[in-house]
């Protein structure tokens, strides 16, 4: 009985730690995305001069590829924007 | 480092009391006269033909001719080359598009300046420094831009410091950080840059004509308490002026129209440099 006592706490502690990590784990990543999207404004056509210094971070950062992805090619609102300038790529 | 920030409608006389400014002000200590203006023409001024972007023109004054493209293009290179060796090719294929655009965005060119402009605070090479500015929208960057960027900081540094403890609470094994390190130095540089620029001193220049005056007006209600206007130059006087002069000015000089162009080592140059040193504390 005891053992199973136990086990059950550990269990317990073990999912509520589970659930706890994971998600400070999505807020983490969700701080993390925030900057990065704060970085690529200026493409979204919002004149932003904080983006043009702060593209000095862009190397230090964790960049998912995921996430750039999702931020700059799926919705073609950017690509569609960039068209609009000669020889942008 | 003293700084005097100079300005004023296109044609008015920017360059020409800029470059005086700074001869008078290499008789107290070592000068760099920086221009700001797409449209260089220091070199013009001091009759110099010698190429390069920074020439010593005497023993204690330097003039700095930015390439703002190349600057640019610089700037965006070293940043491209950094993402290409620390992601991998399929995330650098990505972010390579928008670095080669902003690479080429003469947006961009007012937000170089004033890289070049704080790098030239930071270094501290020179006693003073003068700016031959190029629009009034240009001065209005450079005197918000510390205040801007700092907050723009100390919003980076909170979101960091959240994630970085929140990492390390749900324990995910990452390196060094070396994200906050970064953002620390470059908030204390601006901090740095915001307290030379607010002690800048601000020289306006301007003709003498209503048109001119109403311009003026405008443009310094702009920069109300951003910078400090130290004086007001109204240059190229001839016979007849205007009336209506009512602004706000510690200091105003009046500098007569010349029959020729007042150069560096000109005759007329002796009496424009007389007028410019009652400015001078
Ligand atoms: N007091 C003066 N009398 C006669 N000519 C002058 C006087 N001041 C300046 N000039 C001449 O007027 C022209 C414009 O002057 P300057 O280049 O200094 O103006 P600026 O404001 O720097 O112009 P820009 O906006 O093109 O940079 C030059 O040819 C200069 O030599
Ligand atoms: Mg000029």
């Amino acid at each position: 009985m005891e053992k199973i006592k136990e086990w059950l706490k550990g269990f317990l502690k073990g999912a509520f730690e589970d659930t706890l990590f994971e998600s400070l784990e999505k807020e983490a990543t969700e701080t993390q995305e925030m900057l990065l999207t704060l970085l690529f404004l200026n493409f979204a056509g919002l004149e932003n001069p904080f983006s043009f210094y702060l593209f000095e971070l862009l190397p230090y950062m964790e960049i998912n590829e995921h996430f750039l992805r999702r931020m700059l090619f799926k919705e073609e609102r950017l690509p569609v924007l960039f068209s609009r300038f000669e020889g942008w790529a | 480092m003293k700084i005097y920030l100079v300005g004023g409608k296109g044609g008015v006389g920017k360059t020409t009391i800029a470059g005086f400014l700074s001869i008078l002000l290499s008789e107290r200590g070592d000068v760099l006269l920086l221009s700001t203006d797409l449209a260089h023409s220091l070199k013009d001024f001091f009759s110099i033909k010698k190429k390069g972007k920074r020439i010593k023109i005497r023993p204690s004054l330097w003039i700095f001719e930015p390439d703002i493209e190349k600057a640019l293009k610089n700037y965006i290179g070293d940043i491209d080359k950094k993402v290409r060796e620390n992601f991998s090719p399929t995330i650098y294929e990505d972010i390579k598009p928008f670095l080669k655009f902003s690479s080429q965005d003469p947006a961009n060119y007012d937000l170089v300046l004033f890289n070049i402009l704080s790098n030239e605070i930071i270094r501290e090479e020179h006693d003073f420094m003068v700016v031959d500015t190029a629009a009034t929208a240009q001065i209005l960057k450079f005197a918000t831009l510390p205040d801007r960027l700092l907050r723009w900081y100390d919003l980076l540094i909170k979101w960091r410091k959240k994630y970085v403890a929140m990492r390390e609470m749900a324990k995910l094994n990452v390196g060094e950080e070396k994200f906050l390190p970064i953002l620390l130095r470059k908030k204390e540089k601006m901090e740095k840059v915001k307290k030379e620029l607010a002690q800048a001193d601000f020289i306006w220049v301007l003709e003498p004509a209503r048109l001119a005056f109403d311009e003026t007006e405008k443009a310094l209600k702009n920069l109300k308490g951003k910078i400090k206007l130290s004086a007001l130059v109204m240059n190229k006087v001839s016979g007849k002026k205007p009336s209506v002069f009512d602004f706000p000015s510690p200091s105003l000089i009046e500098i007569p129209l010349f029959e020729s162009e007042p150069l560096a080592g000109s005759p007329e140059g002796e009496k424009i440099s007389a007028e410019l040193k009652k400015i001078l504390t």
